[in-house]
């Protein structure tokens, strides 16, 4: 989330022709180029804090977005946490929980297969871009889960997450993947700068006893919907 | 590149790993550098390459990031009502910057309570999935500090100008900082959050015979890599190969469970 404008490119290209041929040095040097370094004396503060405020060159770097870096003006990141996911066409309505990583560095998983997980340090459903991940386990001590069902959706179904400020996210399935897990791109399931997507992840393929796991991922992408 | 999974490719091969490289948090052909003012009562314009880029600017404040094409810039301090960087309070210095990095040039007080401008590389590196980066810049006149996280000393005898950072799980601190081997604080504690896949990085400026030290905070968005997986099933139920025998059974009574679990959910 970024809390500046981009400067113009055409003040930078103005900027990088008027600095053609300029070599480069080591990352971080800083050198004095003047007759009297100023770190040896003092600023003068009180020459300095008066007089009238003049707009005394053009501006060749386009605006510059200052702002106070008190951490008491420090921007608030809101997360508005979904917490509930509803697919009419597969009766799944089911909590959601906000979710981090484990030890391994995977997805946590919520106990059971009745709740689905968010991964909390990605997007959140209704972010203006990036993929937000819900994931669930496909079964349970008892039997398979909501989530087992997710490999008979088809395009078209229609996905409502809702946020815990009780706002309705409306999506739509774009597309059903079975893949295996080694071949995952686990980045691009959880692209942050993509455009806007709810992809719903769990786990599918043949049982593999020896080692407690499914062999594939199933994933099912569903883009926003726009109610007018 | 961003690949997007929903470009319409055969099932089963778009997932393919590799084929999205990660986002770049500062593209090659530039260099994103901002400006922090640290030098106490003292409101100044920024000049770059002769041209008054800052105007204005109050201590304590935040400028940019611009976006520069990379190489040797000249920046100089001057009062507010100069017409030119003739008569510099500080500077000129040269700040050499390379593409695809990102720096903080500030203005603060060495440790004698002089002016300078020190440039800070900031790391932009990929952190873990979870994990945020918390950078420390000592850029006050005072002695060396320690770095306190939830009552813990993070960083030891930190001097000015240096810093000290470290990758730590996404969560909110209580900061605090106090001189050396001491355990009052001289500033803080505060609360800081550390979001994942930003680094967040915090100033100490000021002077502390002047009785005016205090914080600034920055953040600069880096990356945090995906999670490495994810495991969402463990008992074998919604298996989609050959069924053995004993699996049917095992099928039947998940058939059974599924039955009541939904029920049971039902009525929540």
């Amino acid at each position: 989330m970024r809390w500046w404008r981009p400067v113009p490119r055409v003040a930078v290209v103005t900027l990088a022709v008027a600095l053609g041929g300029c070599v480069s040095a080591p990352v971080g040097e800083a050198s004095p180029t003047g007759s009297g370094r100023a770190t040896d004396e003092p600023v003068p503060a009180a020459s300095l804090s008066s007089g009238i405020d003049e707009v005394t060159a053009p501006r060749v770097l386009g605006e510059v977005e200052v702002r106070s870096a008190s951490p008491a003006d420090a921007e608030v990141v809101a997360v508005d946490e979904p917490t509930r996911l509803e697919v009419d066409a597969l009766s799944i309505d089911m909590p959601i929980e906000s979710v981090g990583v484990d030890e391994r560095g995977g997805m946590v998983i919520p106990e059971g297969a009745l709740t689905a997980g968010w991964y909390r340090f990605g997007p959140a459903p209704g972010d203006p871009a990036g993929r937000a991940v819900l994931a669930a386990h496909v079964d349970n001590a008892q039997g398979t889960g909501p989530f087992a069902r997710l490999r008979d959706i088809e395009r078209g179904a229609a996905v409502v997450v809702t946020t815990a400020s009780g706002e309705r996210v409306r999506y739509e399935v774009v597309e059903i993947e079975q893949t295996d897990k080694d071949e995952v791109d686990v980045e691009a399931v959880f692209d942050a700068d993509a455009a806007p997507a709810l992809v719903m992840v769990t786990c599918g393929g043949d049982w593999q006893a020896e080692v407690g796991h499914y062999a594939d991922n199933v994933i099912v992408t569903a883009a926003p919907v726009d109610v007018p | 590149m961003r690949t997007s999974l929903t470009a319409g490719a055969a099932a089963g091969t778009l997932l393919a790993a590799g084929l999205a490289a990660p986002a770049l948090a500062v593209e090659d052909d530039v260099a994103e550098v901002s400006v922090l003012h640290g030098i106490p009562d003292t409101p100044v314009d920024v000049y770059v390459d002769g041209a008054n880029t800052i105007d204005d600017f109050q201590p304590g404040d935040l400028a940019g990031p611009l976006e520069l094409a990379p190489g040797t810039y000249e920046v100089a301090l001057t009062a507010t009502d100069a017409a030119d960087d003739s008569d510099p309070v500080l500077g000129p210095v040269e700040l050499t910057v390379e593409g695809g990095m990102s720096y903080t040039a500030v203005a603060h007080l060495d440790a004698d309570g002089n002016a300078t401008v020190t440039p800070f590389g900031n790391d932009l590196s990929e952190t873990a999935a979870g994990e945020g980066r918390l950078t420390i810049r000592h850029t006050a006149a005072a002695p060396a500090v320690d770095v306190w996280a939830d009552g813990n000393v993070l960083f030891e005898n930190l001097a000015n100008p240096d810093e000290a950072t470290g990758d730590v799980p996404a969560a909110t601190y209580e900061a605090a900082v106090s001189l050396t081997g001491e355990t009052d604080p001289v500033l803080g504690p505060t609360d800081v959050e550390i979001q994942a896949g930003v680094n967040t990085i915090v100033y100490a400026w000021g002077s502390a015979e002047d009785g005016n030290l205090d914080l600034a905070v920055q953040t600069v968005d880096v990356h945090a890599a995906a999670p490495s997986e994810v495991q969402a099933g463990t008992y074998g139920y919604a298996d989609q190969g050959g069924i053995p025998a004993i699996a049917v059974i095992g099928g039947a009574l998940a058939l059974a469970g599924a039955a009541g679990l939904g029920l049971r959910y039902a009525r929540r």
